[in-house]
């Protein structure tokens, strides 16, 4: 392992430190395997929201007024500790047993922009998924959260996923397992154990079905316009994104969705938004 | 979608991010009307 890695880790484990608290995915562990970083993070039983819309098609606004308000309650801890989480989609916000709210992939990992483009043009956006229970080490990113501004950051982002690209995945999906499989244990970190060795039996067909599951894969609907633009941005980029995701949760579909990448990029820059028929969309909110 | 619901997330999705709600604090996004002006925040604490 290399010195820098060795580095990272222990930046990112600082990170952890710092924001653990009731709306964050807990990390457990962390281990290598083979030459990955991984993160044993905290089961998140009830899944991602992208799976809920998925079978609930859009959502009540008063059960999305509450799902919100906790999305914003941990923004807002994550931004008071200057964090800014960059990459907010239902994917990435989870619930946990007790029906709570808690955010994954904040601004660590490849949360960065590069990620995103990356998973646009590859379609692996899959990949990014499943970092959402097991996470590969590669920034260190607690020194300037609001600005992806360091060139060597971004090589070496660029560098990891070039890497990952070329080796088999070692993947854990605990989102996508049936919750009839595990029991949680008494001791967190036993169930955690078996949730893991679970997942990687699980994680090679479920990341197939999930690949014709999901919606567009790796999808850029949630960026905000200075980020496309290049500009600097901070925190304001977190609240934009939420902006899209109670559109989504109300509509069923984000703002600015459109066939191919570049179109939902034009969309979002000539801020083209299709407000629905405000009276035939609550009369389908209501049916759900 | 009601009228509360259309005004917060066009108050969100404006491209200046220095406009955008929110830019002053994070209480002006609380005390949106969509959320019966921080009401909900009060019952949510009592989580």
């Amino acid at each position: 392992m290399q010195t820098n890695q060795i580095e990272s880790l222990k930046k990112e484990r600082t990170v952890f430190e710092k924001i653990k608290g009731d709306y964050v995915v807990k990390a457990f562990w962390t281990f290598t395997y083979k030459s990955y970083l991984c993160f044993v993070m905290e089961y998140m039983i009830g899944g991602d929201f992208a799976a809920i819309l998925e079978n609930y098609v859009c959502l009540d606004e008063e059960v999305a007024k509450f799902y919100i308000a906790e999305i914003i309650l941990a923004l807002d801890m994550l931004h008071s500790l200057g964090i800014v989480h960059r990459d907010l989609k239902p994917d990435n916000i989870l619930l946990d047993a007790s029906g709570h709210v808690k955010l994954t992939d904040f601004g660590l990992s490849d949360a960065g922009l590069e990620g995103i483009m990356r998973d646009q043009k590859h379609e692996e956006g899959k990949f990014k998924r499943l970092m959402t229970s097991m996470k590969l080490l590669q920034i260190p990113n607690d020194q300037s959260p609001d600005t992806i501004k360091d060139d060597n950051k971004i090589e070496f982002i660029k560098g990891g996923n070039e890497a990952l690209k070329k080796k088999k995945v070692l993947s854990f999906a605990p989102t996508e397992i049936n919750s009839g499989l595990l029991k949680r244990k008494n001791t967190p970190q036993a169930g955690e154990l078996v949730n893991m060795l679970n997942a990687e039996k699980k994680s090679i067909e479920t990341a197939k079905e999930e690949k014709e599951k999901k919606r567009i894969i790796g999808t850029p609907d949630y960026i905000a316009p200075e980020i496309i633009k290049g500009d600097e941005h901070g925190k304001m980029v977190d609240w934009w994104s939420l902006g899209v995701m109670i559109y989504e949760f109300l509509c069923s579909v984000p703002p600015f969705n459109d066939e191919t990448v570049d179109q939902v990029f034009e969309n979002i820059l000539a801020h083209r938004i299709s407000w629905p028929n405000i009276g035939t969309f609550s009369l389908i909110a209501n049916l759900f | 979608m009601s009228a509360n619901a259309q005004n917060l997330i066009e108050s969100l999705l404006n491209p200046d991010p220095t406009k955008r709600l929110g830019a002053n604090g994070v209480d002006e996004i609380k005390k949106h009307p969509w959320f019966d002006g921080n009401q909900f925040f009060f019952q949510l604490k009592a989580k």
